[in-house]
């Protein structure tokens, strides 16, 4: 345990290391992905304002909150897609990892980690900036922010094993990208990357509660604009806690199972 | 002229015949491209299940908008995105030097090499939802209006064709832009909306730098009826500019070649 958590630290800072050298790049990707959010936020903002202010209890403010979190949490939402895992597995770049000590996922982790850590490194200046500019409605009440931040950890934990999981179809086989595109389909309209849950219709609304995509992206965006009360916050707490677990303990079943087909192309 | 047009062609039809190999391709591109569509339209029912008008445009007017824009960034993904790809990875490897070498013009040759056939999904789908709006608008669209629509179509492409271009001659100095084209990407996905509801700073960016006011906006007014003959004359003057404005950026980036290999 205590050997794996130094290599979860070293890894990690080999390579924050690494891609802190690429400062053109980070900015680049970083403000094409304020971009996005922006273009939501004209949009539910101009809905706002010709329904009289508000649209389904968000008013301009608190969409302008809900997107500039937005950008924050979706750095954390990053993760090694199927795609990613699909590639390596065409390619035969699985092999050499399969031969390290531990785990494959443990590096990938790691390293998804720092990608982590220099994306709000970058990111801070530009919240400051939005914040500053647009006046958006957040939460000040440190115990919220201090909420906020676990549950922000959380999704991306849980959405990195979820992800990594729906990566073992590969080992079955390896045209797969339509199904996987249906399911980012589903997760943009459900997890409230597209808009907040509440301007959903309520079958939608019911739907996203009982799958995942909502716990690891509307969620924590709803706490820190103060959308929830304490006991809905540590309920959703508990919700992201048993997907990640559950999504590991498929995980690791799909990887045993799949790993005996796995064979080795290119290698 | 016949001779360039004739060269396109043969590149074409080689990649048509080179894709036909693949048939299992076309569905899963049909499959993606139905999923891209539905997540669209599904978006555009939950705006206007808030609201009746958005920036002054009704439902099946941004649908049309939205055929637009789906037309416009499929061309982007058939023709422009695969040739620029192959030209900066002809200038860093030094195989520019075979277009240089050959008779016809470079700027032509470069831009006609690579055609995704099956992206062509989404051009097709594109209009199909541009049909389909015009006709729920229930507006009687004159023959001359349909063509002018097929003008302020192509008037977009040669639009969007220099602005990307343009940022592939960026190739000829750095040596990695795709995130270059990674945030205009991005920028261009502010075209699914009219430019008219973005803020000023907003609006300039989209108007002068990645122009989707000229060649997403001002298709969808046209097919839409809400729109007079200036606006398609300024169009056709922003498209000539860029298009010489590229020319002129193009032919001083050659000037910077020294080939990679020699």
């Amino acid at each position: 345990m205590q050997q794996l958590f130094s290599v979860y630290t070293k890894m990690t800072s080999t390579s924050t290391q690494v891609m802190l050298q690429y400062r053109l790049t980070n900015i680049f990707w970083l403000l094409g992905m304020v971009f996005e959010p922006l273009i939501y936020l004209v949009m539910w903002s101009n809905v706002a304002d010709t329904q009289g202010g508000s649209v389904a209890g968000y008013s301009v403010a608190s969409l302008t909150g809900y997107y500039i979190a937005w950008t924050l949490v979706r750095q954390w939402n990053i993760a090694l897609t199927p795609f990613g895992f699909e590639q390596r597995v065409r390619q035969g770049q699985l092999t050499p990892l399969l031969l390290r000590p531990l785990h494959p996922f443990h590096y990938d982790l790691a390293d998804f980690i720092a990608l982590r850590i220099v994306g709000t490194l970058y990111w801070i200046p530009i919240g400051v900036g939005l914040v500053w500019l647009l006046h958006p409605q957040l939460s000040g009440d440190p115990l919220v922010i201090g909420l906020f931040c676990i549950s922000l950890v959380l999704s991306f934990l849980m959405r990195f094993v979820l992800v990594y999981a729906l990566g073992m179809a590969v080992f079955w086989t390896t045209r797969v990208s339509a199904i996987f595109n249906l399911y980012f389909a589903i997760e943009t309209i459900l997890s409230g990357r597209l808009v907040p849950q509440a301007l959903l219709p309520d079958w939608a609304q019911a739907l996203a509660n009982v799958l995942p995509f909502r716990w690891s992206f509307g969620f924590p965006i709803e706490i820190i604009i103060g959308k929830l009360s304490l006991s809905q916050i540590l309920t959703g707490i508990g919700i992201q806690c048993a997907w990640g677990l559950g999504a590991a303990i498929v995980f690791g079943w799909l990887w045993r199972s799949g790993i005996k087909r796995y064979s080795a192309v290119g290698a | 002229m016949r001779r360039a047009v004739s060269l396109a062609w043969h590149y074409f039809r080689l990649a048509v015949m080179n894709e036909l190999q693949y048939r299992l391709n076309f569905f899963i591109q049909l499959l993606e491209s139905a999923i891209a569509l539905v997540t669209a339209l599904v978006v555009l029912a939950l705006v206007y299940s808030h609201t009746d008008s958005l920036g002054g445009w009704n439902r099946y007017e941004l649908q049309a908008l939205l055929g637009v824009y789906t037309v416009l960034m499929a061309v982007i993904r058939v023709s422009m995105q695969p040739n620029i790809e192959r030209l900066i990875g002809d200038i860093h490897q030094g195989n520019f030097d075979f277009v240089l070498t050959k008779p016809m013009d470079a700027q032509w040759q470069v831009s006609i090499r690579e055609v995704r056939v099956w992206q062509l999904i989404d051009v097709v789908a594109g209009l199909l939802i541009v049909a389909d709006a015009v006709w729920r608008l229930g507006n009687q669209i004159s023959l001359w209006q349909a063509g002018l629509f097929g003008v302020t179509l192509l008037l977009g492409i040669a639009i969007l064709y220099a602005v990307w271009m343009l940022i592939g001659c960026i190739a000829f100095w750095a040596i990695r832009i795709d995130n270059v084209f990674e945030l205009f990407d991005n920028v261009a996905s502010a075209g699914r909306l009219p430019v008219t509801i973005y803020p000023g700073w907003m609006r300039i960016i989209l108007t002068y730098i990645v122009p989707m006011a000229f060649a997403v906006t001002v298709p969808a007014q046209v097919i839409t009826a809400r729109i007079d003959a200036t606006t398609v004359l300024i169009q056709a003057g922003v498209a000539l500019g860029f298009l010489v404005l590229l020319r002129v950026v193009w032919r001083w980036s050659l000037t910077q070649y020294s080939g990679a290999s020699a």
